[in-house]
């Protein structure tokens, strides 16, 4: 079989998967393309259909396990909220200790999330509290990032 | 008006009330099926990522977009793939995906994947959840040089364990021995 391109070092999970069905149709459709039938091109948008739905009722499950985040709900889908979920990913996820902290967050922040629906006044309160440790991950990002980049 | 067309006006009226109580009937039945597909096992599992593509962070790099994936109250990571197709069955091209997804989630968010995930099937209208163990992290590396070595023609292709992959292949004229 002709080479026609270099192999990229990246691999997504559906090529590799493509590796359980046929190793020829893993080089045919490396080299000339996918040549769907009429009937997997069907097969592909009634996937696509599902797979929308499946998301949506994915959002919707959570929102009715009543699943809400203390900074979206103070700050919106804002730069902040961004900062906090890249230093939770970052900083938090990886260890041990971090993953006790979210999931110590994750039972609290319902009764917080409920408590400024109800009294709105205490949403300035929790963003004063707030602020300072989004500077604080900004700042901790930043470093980390200068280092990355410099290293 | 004539009695005649009073009953018509009846008649259409109940079977209007009809087809709609029928209609609603049906997309509360398919709903119904529809939820009943998620597995038991994830029930007490936060949703924490939908429809999200990963990197692992390593030089061999695996991108995978995860269906759903849920977290466990031990903090581990169950993945969930949800399929579309005729036959109610978990193939190996699903277990592999699966393996992928979960390398490259562990290497972008370091947070442990459990190695059973989910297969969603759905089928007829209905879905059906299968359970299934995930390969190794060296399995998947394999696979991935495997694949790498086949498109730069240092390994020869194998061709597919059952000939029932090949009565549907696009490429099926061109697949000879030699080629």
């Amino acid at each position: 079989m002709r080479r026609r391109r270099k192999a990229k070092r990246a691999v997504s999970a559906s090529a590799l998967s493509q590796m359980g069905v046929c190793e020829r149709l893993v080089v045919f459709e490396h080299f000339e393309g996918k040549r769907p039938t009429p009937a997997q091109s069907a097969a592909l948008q009634r996937g696509l259909r599902a797979h929308r739905q499946f998301a949506a009722e994915g959002v919707s499950e959570s929102t009715r396990k009543g699943r809400c985040f203390i900074a979206t709900h103070v700050f919106g889908e804002g730069q902040e909220t961004q900062v906090l979920r890249r230093f939770r990913d970052r900083y938090l996820r990886p260890t041990y200790a971090g993953r006790r902290v979210i999931l110590v967050y994750c039972r609290l922040e319902p009764r917080v999330c409920r408590a400024m629906e109800r009294w709105p006044m205490t949403r300035s309160a929790v963003r004063a509290v707030i602020k300072p440790l989004v500077w604080l991950a900004t700042c901790l990002l930043a470093d980390q990032e200068g280092s990355h980049a410099s290293g | 008006m004539p009695a005649a067309e009073l009953w018509l006006l009846l008649a259409s009226c109940v079977a209007c009330v009809t087809a709609a109580w029928a209609a609603a009937r049906l997309v509360r039945r398919r709903s119904v099926k529809v939820d009943q597909g998620m597995p038991e096992a994830l029930k007490d599992h936060t949703l924490a990522y939908s429809e999200r593509t990963f990197r692992s962070g390593d030089d061999k790099q695996v991108v995978a977009r995860v269906d759903r994936a849920y977290r466990g109250r031990d903090g581990l990571i169950a993945l969930v793939e949800l399929k579309t197709r005729q036959a109610e069955r978990v193939y190996l091209s699903d277990i592999i995906e699966l393996s992928a997804q979960a390398v490259a989630l562990a290497g972008e968010t370091g947070e442990p994947v459990a190695r059973t995930a989910w297969v969603v099937v759905e089928s007829a209208g209905r879905r059906t959840a299968h359970r299934v163990t995930l390969l190794t992290l060296r399995t998947v590396w394999d696979l991935a040089a495997r694949r790498e070595a086949l498109l730069a023609g240092a390994a020869w292709p194998n061709y597919p364990a059952t000939s029932g992959v090949c009565t549907t292949c696009p490429h099926r004229s061109q697949c000879r021995p030699g080629n």
